[in-house]
This record gives structure tokens, sequence and C-alpha cells, in this order.
């Protein structure tokens, strides 16, 4: 039920041109934008430009790649040359990105047509879309609410379907989260599997780069897309681009599945706890088992976590001085002036925050209590994962412990917003894959992610066992569709 | 009386062909920012690939100096704001430093003095600011950043507090410069930049007492600065301390102009560099089979060097020329293996050969005179078919011309004459026509053999070998009968 | 741990963020409340740190030269003359 498969033979027989479809997304992205506010930037002449160039390709016979003429969005820290890459910071306002990241260069050269760049956090710091600084995304399902974040302009606008999938970027859950709030498929890699040159860093050991899609066969292709070693990006893993597409088979059978207790909890609210249930009692009745076990290293992942990406953020973002390129204060008279009101000025409430947080844990005095006793947590919670994966095949958790919350819920406690984070983060802590699936909706009609949690590299197992349930939750006329 | 305890930081810059983290050109005096990319300055979403070349060089440096090459070492970043650091961070390493250890030897009191070596890192380099006056249109100082330099790559070498003296100071410099440019991994160019010594001194009253507090003194460019700066600074803290105030640990500026050291206030407050380890960069794992490789493959190190040509010989003065210039050895080396003995050929290479490639500002891996025309002017010098004047006649020649020693002389008929035969009748010829010089010899005014000796040159026209000659005319002049 | 407001200046000044009296008075007790959270980590059991552990061959590149034609550096520069304009380093 590949969305990406259908447009693709469409095209190939002769049934839709490229050009109706960009023409299509562009009405979509017209009508309903200026509600939603998904995209910073649209680049529909050139967006339309790839089209017609597609569609005398396709005329012509020529065999173009499975995402030729796919329209996509890409989130704006993500750079493709030429465009704007903003991060949504007034510091970066009109900066044009000198040179493609890896992944764009891949989607340019399979064909995908980039509607344009979405909405997100202040360099990626939230869970809300509400810390950008030009404009709020809403959620397609209910515009009073959050789409999440900090990819939630690229969510919302898979789930509003302005484009077919998106790129987004998680650092401690900020693909998965906003897929789960708005109803589609977020994944987030394994740390390593997708390069991050061209990706504005944030926490640099933390970043990955995935798709928001509608179904779990688009996010494979995208994965197969993107992925793979880039020599630009000495973290990326010695692994070639995966085949994920291809070898998706919708099938459990045998799989022992664990549920950390610590995210089944008080914690998280009871509609979303029933419906979690839900999918892995049914997805027992196809031959998988599941079992609630204990990962006592949880409790400590959200501070560890508030500690190590601050500090490699305070350090990623010191670039941002004025100097070379971004937002220049006009009246410094000294250098040092210059760059600390560049930086005042330039830098929204909850990325200066950040940076003093991060600047703190890393100074003089504190580095010992702080970020190297963090790193030490974090390596005790991927060791629990990695004993949990020695009796479990797949971890499952919620994605998030409740709905998407209206905007402005926390603007006055931003510590209340980090905890709503405790089942992703735990995840970019040991570099593991992880993907957020819709399961049934909560009682008042808002969507709820199912979060799957494999092994290192082991993203075929993860989207074979997501798409089961997708197939399993699928309305039953539905799944007659050819 | 003042007991100075100094240790040095050196930086080297590393003659990689492109810098640490990217391929950029490491070449310099070009444009402003013509070699550099979005890594190399610090843009948005570029990461740091580390240079295998720049590592190879860092654990030959640790090989030479002694130093233990440790298996893991990792990359931190160093964090602090100044325009000339695009990252807002420095890509360096704290406490997991690729070499721990080693030393250096120094000459000292007729022997040598073993000064110990605490560490070696790699590092990036920044860029440079331009500081630019105030007659600009707008009115105001500005200063313009170059970042063509900006992470090139460095060796860090930090000494052990063993030093006790300037001299020593210098020798130490001089001795760890001398080592990485015959390694061939370092300019070793004080002046422009690509060695540079941060010197730290403290004094105490004697031996026996405590360390005293240190300063650091930066922007000592040249051998000479070394020891001036650290007898000015010691001088400074020891008035100081006779005052009986403190000397406070401090960074101080050298000043070559006004002879003086001053605080460096910009830096001052950046003492909080908050190191962590980059998360951009693995840790640096090197194998063992990787460090016996470099090792087998080391070119033959200065220190040895050293050695090997007192032992064929050479003087000291001699030895310190060529050291100077690895390429003046390797021109040495290639001479003695083709069978002249390095006596020999250093008097050349150190005298005559040096000077004209100074004044036509050629290298002696590239000038006019290769190893080949050397080795063919000192044989025929050698078998006595050219004097040692001429000898040096011919070199001019080869200079200008580019033509070969044996061109030269095939051209210029100007191989000596040492045919016995020939010389001998000569001799005959020249006594005959001078009775009355023979006369003087002969009643033992000796210095009258000379004019004799003339006559012969002249008539051969220079070209007779002269030691032949005083042996026939000697010979011929005791077979003379003295005249009534 | 009480963090005061005279220490948030000085963490803002080494990170060179110029904040206003108001940003300081909302951001202190809000980074006070997350830090004191981090208080939780001391509680938890660590484990032995071996320091090649998960260490991978990092990838090392060829000293081979790579060029960027289309690379300005001073295309997006708040100023130019020849390279970056800075204002006087005091």
């Amino acid at each position: 039920m590949s969305h990406i498969q259908a447009l693709a033979d469409a095209y190939r027989q002769g049934h839709h041109r490229v050009s109706a479809e960009v023409t299509t997304r562009l009405a979509t992205i017209q009508h309903h934008d200026p509600t939603i506010q998904a995209f910073l930037s649209v680049q529909a002449d050139l967006a339309m430009a790839h089209a017609q160039e597609l569609d005398q390709r396709f005329q012509k016979g020529d065999t173009l790649p499975l995402l030729a003429g796919i329209p996509v969005a890409i989130k704006d820290n993500i750079h493709i040359k030429g465009r704007h890459t903003t991060c949504a910071s007034k510091i970066l306002a009109s900066y044009t990105a000198p040179y493609d990241a890896t992944v764009s260069g891949h989607l340019h050269a399979q064909g995908a047509i980039v509607m344009g760049k979405t909405n997100m956090d202040e360099f990626a710091m939230g869970s809300s879309t509400e810390q950008s600084a030009f404009q709020t995304t809403r959620n397609p399902r209910d515009v009073t609410r959050v789409p999440g974040g900090s990819s939630g302009g690229s969510a919302a606008a898979v789930a509003a379907d302005m484009v077919v999938a998106a790129l987004g970027s998680d650092t401690g859950g900020s693909i998965r989260q906003p897929a789960a709030f708005c109803g589609v498929v977020g994944l987030k890699p394994t740390y390593g599997r997708v390069s991050r040159y061209g990706l504005v860093a944030f926490a640099s050991s933390l970043d990955q780069i995935g798709p928001l899609t509608h179904t779990v066969e688009d996010a494979a292709i995208l994965l197969d897309a993107i992925s793979g070693f880039d020599p630009m990006d000495s973290t990326s893993s010695n692994r070639p681009a995966t085949r994920c597409y291809d070898g998706l088979r919708a099938d459990i059978r045998g799989m022992r599945i664990g549920v950390p207790a610590e995210l089944l909890g008080d914690t998280i609210d009871p509609a979303v706890k029933e419906s979690v249930i839900a999918a892995l009692d049914q997805l027992a009745t196809h031959g998988a088992s599941w079992e609630p076990f204990s990962m006592p290293a949880l409790n400590a992942a959200v501070s560890t976590y508030y500690i190590i990406a601050p500090a490699e953020a305070s350090s990623n973002l010191a670039r941002f001085d004025g100097v070379r390129y971004g937002y220049r204060h006009p009246n410094g008279s000294t250098v040092k002036d210059m760059i600390a009101t560049s930086r005042g000025h330039g830098f929204g409430d909850e990325v200066k925050r950040r940076i003093i947080i991060g600047t703190y844990v890393l100074s003089a005095g504190y580095y010992d209590a702080y970020y190297h006793q963090a790193q030490r947590v974090r390596r005790a919670i991927s060791q629990q994962f990695q004993a949990a994966f020695a009796t479990y095949d797949l971890i499952v958790t919620p994605t998030a412990p409740t709905t998407a919350f209206e905007l402005g819920a926390h603007d006055r406690d931003p510590l209340g917003m980090y905890v709503a984070d405790i089942a992703t983060i735990p995840v970019n802590m040991a570099g593991l894959p992880a993907i957020s699936i819709p399961c049934r909706p909560a009682p008042s009609g808002l969507p709820i992610g199912l979060q799957l949690i494999a092994p290192a590299f082991e993203e075929q197992r993860l989207l074979n066992a997501a798409l089961l349930h997708q197939t399993l939750s699928m309305p039953t006329t539905q799944k007659e569709k050819p | 009386m003042v007991s100075p305890v100094i240790g040095i930081e050196i930086h080297a810059q590393l003659k990689t062909t492109t810098k640490l983290f990217c391929g950029c050109l490491t070449q310099f005096g070009d444009p402003p920012n013509t070699h550099v990319c979005p890594v190399c300055t610090g843009s948005p979403g570029a990461l740091p690939v580390l240079n295998k070349q720049a590592v190879r060089y860092a654990i030959m440096a640790g090989l030479a100096l002694n130093g233990r090459i440790q298996p893991v070492s990792v990359f931190a970043r160093k964090n602090y704001f100044y325009p000339d650091l695009p990252k807002g961070y420095q890509i360096s390493q704290y406490d997991r430093p690729i070499v721990l250890g080693g030393w250096v030897d120094i000459p000292s009191d007729g022997g040598l003095k073993r000064i110990g070596i605490t560490r070696i890192h790699i590092e990036e380099d920044a860029g440079k600011l331009l500081h630019q006056g105030s007659d600009t249109i707008a009115g105001s100082s500005h200063s313009i950043v170059d970042l063509n330099r900006a992470s090139t790559p460095l060796i860090e070498i930090v000494t052990e507090p063993d030093i006790r003296s300037a001299s020593e100071a210098r020798w130490v410099v001089e001795r760890i410069r001398e080592t990485l440019v015959h390694l061939g991994i370092c300019d070793g160019n004080m002046e422009e930049g690509s060695l540079r010594a941060d010197i730290n001194v403290s004094i105490r009253e004697d031996d026996t007492a405590p360390f005293g507090t240190r300063c650091e003194i930066k922007n000592v460019n040249s051998f000479r600065s070394i020891e001036r700066a650290i007898h000015i600074e010691m001088s400074r803290q020891a008035a100081l301390l006779a005052k009986g105030e403190a000397v406070i640990q401090q960074t101080r500026q050298y000043d070559e102009a006004t002879q003086t050291t001053r605080t460096l206030r910009d830096k001052e407050e950046s003492h909080d560099y908050r190191y962590f380890p980059d998360p951009d960069l693995t840790p640096l794992v090197i194998e063992s089979s990787w460090i016996e490789a470099i090792k087998t493959a080391l070119p033959e190190q200065a220190a040895h060097r050293r050695v090997r040509y007192k032992a064929v010989g050479l003087s000291d003065f001699e030895t310190d020329v060529l050291l100077a210039d690895p390429q003046a050895c390797r021109y040495l080396d290639t001479v003695a293996d083709a069978g002249i003995p390095h006596p020999i050929a250093a008097k050349w290479i150190v005298g005559d050969l040096n000077a004209h490639i100074k004044d036509r500002g050629h290298t002696f891996a590239n000038s006019a005179v290769p190893p080949a025309y050397l080795v063919e002017l000192l044989t025929a010098i050698m078998q006595g078919t050219l004097s040692g004047k001429l000898g040096k006649s011919v070199l001019s020649a080869c200079f200008e011309t580019g033509e070969s020693p044996q061109q030269i002389i095939a051209k210029t008929g100007q191989t000596q004459v040492s045919d016995e035969g020939e010389l001998s009748s000569m001799v005959g010829q020249i006594c005959a026509q001078h009775p009355d010089v023979v006369a003087k010899v002969k009643a033992g005014k000796g210095g009258a053999i000379q004019f004799l000796m003339g006559q012969v040159m002249k008539e051969t026209k220079g070209r007779a070998n002269p030691d032949m000659v005083k042996g026939l005319l000697e010979a011929h002049l005791n077979t003379l009968n003295t005249p009534i | 741990m009480i963090l005061t407001p005279q220490e948030l200046e000085r963490i803002a000044q080494l990170a060179h963020l110029s904040l206003s009296t108001d940003d300081i008075h909302t951001y202190v007790p809000q980074i006070e409340s997350i830090l004191s959270h981090m208080n939780d980590l001391q509680a938890v059991v660590v484990p032995h740190e071996d320091p090649s552990e998960g260490v991978g061959a990092g990838i090392m590149r060829e000293d081979h030269p790579m060029t960027h034609p289309d690379f300005s550096p001073q295309a997006q520069a708040p100023q130019w003359e020849g390279g970056f304009v800075v204002p006087r380093i005091s």
C-alpha cells in the first residue's frame, strides 16, 4: 500500500502526469497552508519545472528511479543548495545553503520533487514547533493543537497531503513524536545509517535524518534512498544503502516483544496506554508475544539527554557569531560586543536557555558531575537496551505520553515539555532505530503513536513488524484494494 | 642569583597537501579566503574528516622524538570565541593525545643533556586576522579575517620543565626543529610561522627551591628572540620578587622592537575551554602494524646523521651547516655513495657549492650542479687531473653554463697536466733558461725555487700539477752541479 | 544547588550571549528547575568504563585536494573587503 509505488506506477502507465500531481499538491498547499503553516518556503516554479522535465522523460520511455516525480518536503535544517536554510531562526533568516546535504543529493538523483522547506522548532530544539521564530504550525487533525516537534512542519505537510513524504531530523524524538501527534509514520534510523553532512547540527551524537510518510512502505523507500556510507561524515557507518523496500514482509511470527514498565505507568495518558495495549494484543494474535519488563535506566534518560544535547548544541551553535554569515547586529563596536548582541538578538529563548545549560554543564567545576556523569549514564542505558535485546526481538512503547496538546499549553514550563520525550529520548541515547506508527486514535479522535524499537541496523525487522501492524489496523475495505 | 625553570610548547605546521579535516590546499601566499570550503569556514552542516597523512606525520614526529604512540587517542573541542576561529571551537586533543612521553638531547657542557617531552598532540590551526589601521572610510579600526590557514594541521609538542637556561631553551627549539625538518614533515620556518614556540618561564632562588609561578611568553619568532625573551622575562620576574610582589600567572606577548613582554588581555578570559570529546569524530585507533610500517619507512633522522657525520670525520661546523638543510645532507650522501670520501665532499659542499647556491637562490635539490657533477669534479681533483684552484673556476663555470665539469674542461682545455715525462722536460727547459736563478737556489736561497715553479706554471698556462712540478724541480736541481 | 542571576550572567558571557535583565530573571528559575533534576544522575549505577569499547576504526581521508568552485564564502558575509571584516578586537 505504498503511495509512492502507486504514483510511480501511474506515471509509467501514462495515467497520470507529474505536472498534474505537482499542480494538485500546490493547490492543496495554497488552500490549507495559510492555516496549517507547515512550509517556511515553497518553491513552486522550481517544482513545476522539475515536473515538466520528468514528464518529458517519462513520455520518452526513460527508465527512472522509483522516487522520480514524487512530491516531498524537507525540514528547514537540511541544506538544498541555492535555497534558504533558516532552521526557523532569525539568525539564519536569509542564509542560502552553499551546498547540498548528502540526503538532498540522493533525493535529487532519484528525481524526487522538493516542494519546499518545512517549519520546525528553532534549531530543532523543542517538541511542538512553537519555538519557530517565524510561524506556528498547526496540527492538521486539530488546528488548535500542536503538530509536535521539532519536525512539526514535515509531519503536518504529510498529514495534510501537501506532499507524499517529508524528511525530518530526530535528536530526542523530533521525527517520531510529531508523527504520533499528526497520525503519520515517522522513522528514525540507526545512528550512522544516514549521513548528517548538510544537516545543521543540534546534538551531533544524537541527530539523525529520517522520513515521515503515510505508510510503512513509503518509509522503507525513503530510507533506501537516503541511507548509506558517506565519506563526508566521519560518524556515518560503513554500510551501503539499505534495501528495506524489497525485503518488506508483514511478518511477526515468533517475535518476542518487550515493553518497559516504566513507559506504561502513571506518566502515560490512559487513552494512550489503552491504544498501545490493544495494538500489542492484536500483534500477539498474529504470532508475536509481549510482556512488560523493567529498564530502570529510563528514569534518568531525560536528565541525561538534557545535559548531553544542550552541551553539544552549545558548542555546535558557537559558529553563529555574525562574522562569516547570518545575522549581524549593526551596532557592535568591538568584536565581543558584536558577537554577543548578534547571538542575543538572533537566537530565541529556548535556544538561549539550552546554550546556557550546555555551557554550564561543560564548564570547569561542573564537567565531571554533569557531562561526564551523563555520558556514563548514557552507556548504562545503551547496555540495558543491549541486554533487553538478548531476550526480546523488539521493544515497544507508546511514542508519547499524551496526544497532541494545545498550542500554548507549555508556555510557562519548558520542563513540562521536556518530560514528554520520555519514550523517545532513550532511543537516541542508544543510537537505535525506531519507528512511530499510528495505532487506534483516542476517543477524542486525536492520533496516537506506537513506537517500535529494534537493535542497531535492524531496520528491516522494524519495518516488517510495523508493516504487519499497519496491515492489521487498516479498515477491512481498504485491505481488499489491489 | 636567579635560577630559571623553562618549559616550551612548540606548534609545528605539518606539510600535508590538504588541511586537517577537509580537502582544501594548505598553500600560502594566495589571496584571502581562496583555499576554503564549508568545513574549514565553519558553515552550518559541515563535518570534519581526518587527514590520514597528518596522522602519519604526527606518528613520525612521535617516533623521532622517542615518544610512545597511543593506540587510542581522542579529538576534543576547545571552545572559545574569536573571529579567526570559524566554528567557535578548535578541534584539538586534550586528555588522550596521540603521543605521550619522549625526549630530545641537546648539547650541554661538552656533552648531552636530555630534555623530556610530555606529550604531542594533533590540532587544527586558526585563520589569520589582518588588523587594519584607523584610516578607513568608516573612520574606525577593523580587522579582516583570512581563513586560508584555518584548519591547517599542527602538532603541538610540549616539553617537560627540564630546561634550565635561555641557551638550553634555544637548543631545544633548534633540535626539535631540526628533527621535524629532517623528517620532511615541517618547513620549520619561525619567521613565517610554520614553527612557533611559546615559552613558559618561572624563576626560583636555586635548584633546590620549589618551582615559582610561571608566565607564558608568546610571539617569539626567531631563535635569538627565544633567548632574549627569556632573559627579559627572568629580569621582570626577579624585579617583582625583589620588590616583595608576587608573579601573577599570565600570558605575555614578547615585543622584539621594545625588548619587553606585556600582558595579552584578549585571551585572558577564555581560560574555561570546556573541553569535551568531539562527537563528530570517532576515537583515533592506530594499529601497531601501521606504526611499524611508518617506523621502517622513516628517513634518516637528524640525530643519527649528526653522529654518522662525526664518525666519518666531519667537523662540528660542517655538520651544523649540513644539518640545517636536509637537502644538503642528501646531496652529500649521494656524492659519498659515488665514492667521494665524506670530508672532501663536505668541504666543497659547505664551502663553494653552498655559496654559489645561496647567491643564485637555488636549493640543493634543485641547482645547476647536481651531485653527479660534483662527483665528476672531485674525482678529477682526486686523480690529479685538476687542481683545486682550477676546480673552483670550473665549478663557477658549471653554474654559469649548466654544463658538466667534463664538458667545461674539454672546452677550455683546463685539464691538469700530470704527465711526468712532459713536465720533466719542461722543468729541464726552464732551468736551462734561468741559470742565474738556479745558482741562487743552489746557494741556499730556497725562495728562488718559487720563481722557477712560476715559470713552469706559466708555460703550462697554470695547468701543471703543482706538487709534481715541485718534486721534479727539486729532483732536477739536485742533479745539477753547483757551478764553480 | 542554586543558580544565581550572577552565575547565569557569567555563563551567558562565556557563551557570548547578550541577555536583557528580563531574560535573566525569566531564565533563572526555568534553568534552575531543569538543573535540579540533573542530580538524579548521581544515583545511577554506571558501568565500568573501558576506553576502547565501541571504538570502530574511524574513517580517514587520503591527502588529496578537493575543490569547491561554487563555494564563495564571502557571498553571505555581512561585509566584504577581500575577507570577512569584523570590528576592532579590543
